[in-house]
Order: C-alpha cells, then sequence, then structure tokens
C-alpha cells in the first residue's frame, strides 16, 4: 500500500462519522466551485471554532480571493436539542476531487452552492459537482443554494430548477447568502429532510433526551 | 504574465479632465482585439473579480487601460460611496461613455452619459454584450442630446422623449425590500430568546396562519381531527388579494407581451391596486410589488389580507407614457417592497390563515413541482418538512399530515402559498393509487426521484400552473 492511499484510507476513517457510529449526529457536505461560499458557509453555522486548511492560492484563483481550502474545513451545527450536524466544506478545484471522495464517505446530507454570477452554465457546473455525489443523490439527500443570486445574473433560480428537471431530479434549490445562518441552515436542513421520508429510523427520539456532545 | 501581475498596483485612477471634446464613438485597435476602460469608484474586490472577467473575454477583450491609453468607457460600481462623485467628474470632465455595475441594474436610469448598468457580480455574457457594444464602432453617446438634456435640468426637472417628466427608478435606499427577510427570526427554530420574543414569535405565527384552535397536532388521529375540524370552515381564495393580483398581473404581462420590442427598455408597464388604507405598486417587469403602508401592522395586514368586497379595491393600469406617473407614486409613496413571488406567497399565506380552500378535498393528492425559494419567503413553520414530504412522492393533505406530525394549519397554509406560486399542482387520483400500490414503479432508480416522464425532457413552465 502506498504512502498516498494509506494517507487517503486514514482520513476516509478520521472524518467518517455517519450515523451508524452515532445516531445523533449527521456528517453534511458543503461542495460548490471556488470561490462561492462554502468557507463562509461553514463559519456562518458553526458554533466551535472552525477547523480550516486555507493556502495562498498559486493559480488563477488568487485574482479572486487570497486564501483557498486544499483539504477541508470542519465545523458543527447544533440543529437541536438532540441532533448535531458535522459540516465538512469542500475544495473547489477539480485537483483536489480525491478530497471529494474521501469526505462523502458517511455523509448524510450535501449542499451543493453555486454561483448564479459565474461564467459557468448550470449544466457545467451541476455536472462536475452532482456527479461525484450519486449515493447521496440517489437518496435525493441534496440541497442546492444560489449564491450571487441578482437580475440579469447568468441563470436565475429557474434555470438552476430547469437544469434539475432536465435531469428528473426534484432537489431544493433556495437563493442563499453563505454569511446568512438563515439561508444556511435551510439549506442543511433541506438536504437531511429526504432521509425522513425514505428512513423511518432518521432522528430517531433519544429516550434519555440528553443533548449530543459537541466535539 | 497577465497585467494583473505586472501590475497589481498600478489600477490607474480616475482624473476629471476639463476636455469636451473625446469622441464618443468607442473604437478599438483593429491589430489587437483589445478595447482599453477605466476601472473606477469600486472595491479591490469588485476591481479584482471584474479583472478577471475581463481577462477571459473573448474575441473582444476589454482590459485596464494603462496611463498612457485612452480609456474608451469608464466602469464605476454604482453601490461605491464615491461613485457619485464620479459620475459628476465624469459629466462635467471626460465625458467617458460609463458602465454602471449594480446589484439591481434596473433601478439605475442608464441616462448618458451612462450606457450600460449591468448586474453585479458581473456574468460573462452582460460584459460579453458590453464589449460588443463598445467595438461596434456605433455612437455610443449623443452630444446634443446631451446638452440638451443639461439645458432641461437646469430648469428644474428632466423630460423624457415623450415630453413627459421622466422619473428617477425607486431608490432602493428609500424602499427597502422586506423580502428576503434577513432579519427575520426562524419561527421553528428559536434560541436564546426571551419570553417576550417568543410570545411575539407565536402571535405573528396565530396572524399568518390562524390559531390553532384544534390543538396541537401530537398523533396521526389528531391531526385528521384537526384536518376535518379545518375543513369545516374554508375559504375562498377567489375573494381574496391574491387572486385578484393575479388576474391583473396576467393581463400585464399579455400586454408586454403586445408591445413592440424595442420599447421594453425598463419597466414599460404596471398597475396600482387601490384599497382606501393601502396602496399597491406593481411593477412586474422589475418583479417588484411596492406598498403605502407597513404590513407588518396586524390592523394593515388584516385590512389588506381580509376577503374583499365587490367595491373594496380599484385598479388603474399604466403603460407606455403614462409610466412616468406610476413610477412617481412609487417614489413618493412607497414604504416598503417585495418580490412578486413574495408577496404573492404572502397574501395566499394571509388569506389562507390556515384554513383549506373551498371545495378542496383532504384527500385530494398534490405533487410538488419544484421547491418554493424557502429561504426568501415569509418564513412558514415546518415549511421544509412538508414540502420534503410532498417532494418524496404524490400526496393529499392528510397524507401529509399524517406523515409529517405538523400542525395541519401550516400544512394548508402550504398548500395555498405553493399553489399560489404554482409550485404545488393537483395530481391525479390513479397515478397516486398506483404509485401508493408499487412505490418503486415510477421511480428512476438512476437518478433517485419520482419523474413524470412527459416532465423530464421539459422541466418546469416558465408560466406557473394554476390549481
Amino acid at each position: 500500500m502506498s504512502i498516498r492511499s494509506a494517507a487517503i484510507q486514514a482520513l476516509t476513517r478520521l472524518t467518517n462519522v455517519s450515523e451508524s457510529s452515532d445516531p445523533r449526529v449527521s456528517k453534511v457536505l458543503i461542495a460548490g466551485p471556488v470561490g462561492v461560499g462554502k468557507t463562509t458557509a461553514v463559519r456562518t453555522l458553526s458554533t466551535v471554532p472552525v477547523l480550516e486548511t486555507d493556502v495562498v492560492p498559486s493559480d488563477e484563483t488568487r485574482h479572486i480571493k487570497s486564501a483557498t481550502t486544499v483539504a477541508m474545513d470542519f465545523g458543527v451545527l447544533r440543529l437541536d436539542e438532540r441532533h448535531v450536524v458535522h459540516l465538512y466544506g469542500t475544495p473547489g478545484q477539480r485537483r483536489f476531487e480525491f478530497m471529494w471522495e474521501i469526505l462523502s464517505s458517511g455523509s448524510a446530507g450535501l449542499v451543493v452552492l453555486v454561483d448564479d454570477g459565474a461564467h459557468a452554465s448550470p449544466e457545467a457546473v451541476l455536472d462536475e459537482y452532482l456527479a461525484p455525489y450519486a449515493q447521496l443523490l440517489d437518496a435525493r439527500a441534496v440541497a442546492i443554494g444560489v449564491t450571487r443570486l441578482v437580475r440579469g445574473g447568468q441563470a436565475g433560480l429557474a434555470a438552476w430548477q430547469r437544469e434539475l428537471a432536465r435531469r428528473g431530479l426534484l432537489l431544493p434549490v433556495f437563493e442563499a447568502d453563505p454569511r446568512k445562518r438563515r439561508d444556511v441552515e435551510r439549506l442543511v436542513r433541506a438536504s437531511l429532510i429526504a432521509r425522513q421520508f425514505d428512513a423511518p429510523s432518521f432522528l430517531p427520539p433519544d429516550p434519555s433526551g440528553r443533548a449530543v456532545e459537541e466535539p | 504574465m497577465s497585467r494583473l501581475d505586472a501590475e497589481p498596483t498600478s489600477y490607474p485612477t480616475f482624473q476629471a479632465s476639463a476636455g469636451r471634446d473625446r469622441l464618443v464613438v468607442a473604437q478599438m485597435s483593429p491589430s489587437e482585439n483589445v478595447l482599453p476602460v477605466m476601472l473606477a469608484g469600486m472595491s479591490e474586490r469588485t476591481r479584482a473579480l471584474l479583472a478577471w472577467h475581463l481577462e477571459r473575454q473573448r474575441p473582444v477583450r476589454l482590459a485596464q487601460a494603462a496611463s498612457h491609453e485612452d480609456a474608451r468607457a469608464l466602469f464605476i460600481d454604482a453601490d461605491h460611496p464615491e461613485a457619485i462623485a464620479l459620475l459628476d467628474a465624469n459629466r462635467g470632465g471626460e465625458r467617458l461613455p460609463v458602465v454602471l455595475l449594480a446589484v439591481d441594474p434596473l433601478r439605475y436610469p442608464a441616462l448618458e452619459p451612462v450606457i450600460e448598468v449591468i448586474a453585479k457580480p458581473v456574468s460573462a455574457s452582460e460584459l460579453a454584450r458590453v464589449a460588443s457594444r463598445l467595438s461596434s464602432g456605433e455612437p455610443l453617446l449623443d452630444r446634443v442630446d446631451l446638452v440638451t438634456n443639461e439645458e432641461d435640468s437646469s430648469q428644474g426637472h428632466d423630460t423624457g422623449d415623450d415630453g413627459l417628466p421622466a422619473v428617477a427608478w425607486p431608490d432602493p435606499e428609500t424602499i427597502p425590500l422586506t423580502v428576503p427577510p434577513y432579519d427575520a427570526p426562524p419561527y421553528d427554530t428559536p434560541r436564546d430568546d426571551d419570553p417576550a420574543t417568543l410570545a411575539r414569535k407565536a402571535a405573528r405565527v396565530d396572524a399568518l396562519f390562524g390559531r390553532a384552535d384544534a390543538g396541537t397536532a401530537t398523533s396521526a388521529t389528531s391531526s385528521l381531527t384537526a384536518a376535518l375540524e379545518s375543513a369545516s370552515s374554508p375559504y375562498d381564495p377567489q375573494a381574496h388579494l391574491g387572486a385578484r393580483l393575479q388576474r391583473e398581473l396576467d393581463l400585464a404581462r399579455q400586454d408586454r407581451q403586445a408591445l413592440p420590442v424595442a420599447d421594453r427598455r425598463g419597466p414599460t408597464s404596471g398597475f396600482i391596486l387601490a384599497m382606501t388604507h393601502i396602496e399597491l405598486y406593481v411593477l412586474p417587469d422589475i418583479d417588484r410589488v411596492y406598498v403605502s403602508a407597513k404590513l407588518g401592522r396586524a390592523v394593515t395586514s388584516r385590512l389588506t389580507f381580509s376577503a374583499l368586497g365587490s367595491d373594496d379595491l380599484t385598479v388603474t393600469h399604466y403603460r407606455g407614457p403614462t409610466m412616468p406617473v406610476l413610477l412617481e407614486r412609487v417614489r413618493d409613496r412607497a414604504s416598503s417592497g417585495y418580490t412578486i413571488d413574495g408577496f404573492v406567497w404572502l397574501a395566499a399565506l394571509m388569506g389562507s390563515q390556515g384554513r383549506l380552500p373551498v371545495g378542496c378535498d383532504p384527500a385530494q393528492p398534490y405533487r410538488l413541482r419544484h421547491w418554493p425559494n424557502l429561504t426568501r419567503l415569509e418564513p412558514l413553520p415546518t415549511s421544509i418538512e412538508i414540502a420534503g414530504c410532498w417532494a418524496a412522492g404524490s400526496a393529499s393533505v392528510h397524507e401529509v399530515i399524517e406523515r409529517t406530525g405538523v400542525q395541519p394549519r401550516f400544512v394548508h397554509a402550504f398548500l395555498a402559498a405553493a399553489t399560489a406560486l404554482g409550485a404545488l399542482v393537483v395530481a391525479p387520483f390513479e397515478s397516486h393509487r398506483e404509485r401508493q400500490h408499487a412505490p418503486n414503479e415510477g421511480r428512476d432508480r438512476d437518478l433517485g426521484c419520482d419523474v413524470d416522464p412527459q416532465r423530464r425532457d421539459s422541466g418546469p413552465d416558465e408560466t406557473h400552473e394554476r390549481v
């Protein structure tokens, strides 16, 4: 086994906090293109100091921002008294695709943030950022947050909905500002809601009524 | 090495000059498809983003003008504090064609020397359109008109082409949008709130969705009972403001379709819904409903959204030459604004008050066509659970109440509001029964959701279906 694959396996185990290990804890990924606001969203929601892996970008990203995520962002959201969500922000660049695979292991939900003002079409963006998460798509555990949605933007909310419908997907598509807690929290909730109607075991009531300890 | 690498801090700063003889026809060097432009009055982030976009423009590329180059246009961020001073300086100096960047471009009139107002953050298509216009060689500014406008403004008012007063767009600073409700507390996740705040929230919920007279539904049986009780006092949606607004919107849209394409720049039509206590100014072209009184007040809200009598409401449509009159009313009287969807949603919630509409069979299945934009609409408790249940497949009101366990009034309110937006539509009984008997039939295993084969290729309609 190479050092790289061993490292990947170790990282996968480390970040794989699924409901099988603790039913009160869910893991939700926040994915999307570079500069769309993934790190900001994790910072907005997290009730603990966010673990970030930001470095000075060496590619064209440096024209957009001064730091970019290269591995992951990690934060914790307390949805209610009994339910805690571990938030993982993914790197946006395609070359970090291996991290997407690692982080998606054991995920209960996926929030894809997309930039309505960007160059890429909804088709291209969804191709790139939905395809790696086929299992979550199959479980309909995905919510789309459209950021920077302004009149005259690239597509508008309806265009994203049309593109999803063209793929036969009926997913929540909300306008979102990653700086607004309410927006991002609703996306996280929406990404988790499909399981409530497919899997009765989702969010089982805790007989003890104890809150889950945050890490 | 890119320009940004070479000159990271050498952005040209705008200097007004007294020269008025600049040729106002933008021309491009034929040897290189580069058109120098000046970026001024914007934050470093906006400038960097814009520069990033400019670098990628093809075939005509806009580039920041170097100090020795003559800029062909001036880009200004309309939301920047220096924007007005820069515009004035340009108007009195170089008279460069100006491209304004704005969060809501339709709020700013393209009065010369402003030739374009484009949305922030800029998109490739918008920049391509601007680049195409700048490089077309067509006159961008009409010098005769410029002088005429100055004379008009010196007399105290501007005039439009038709001789009527030209009214500026409603100022977003003075007419804030009520939706998005950034500061509205979520009803379903109260945290660290004092009792008074919680009481206010509860009162607001009662005002929107009716009182929970049937008690909180803690079981499927009690939910169904409550649903039946609520269904016994239905309301007529057609007698409320939301339905009237929809009818007038349809008329206005038909009117716009009849308008020549050349006349469609800016809001071309709109209407006023006037009641004794409030006026609604509806501008479909810019997706806004402005109101003359705050709807947050309980009395105003109740008067506005209760059932209408035959003479409670007057409607006046405006179009073309009469539009400045409507815009002036908006500017002078509007106190807050909504997106059209936001107002339709709110009106449906307030009209419903947690009741089912007349003739609605609680056993009738509905299906979700698309999720409502729940982050920008009046918050409704448990709306994500209700929408999620309907997204899982067609279901009746009874079934949704039973599966979600939420109070019937919220399901009824969601039904009213989502159908008003066209997000929820009636599903045939037959397909519903088939789905119940064979839950996996019709489910696309590859895509993980229920798909209506007829809709697979078409996507959601632009026009909403009404139930």
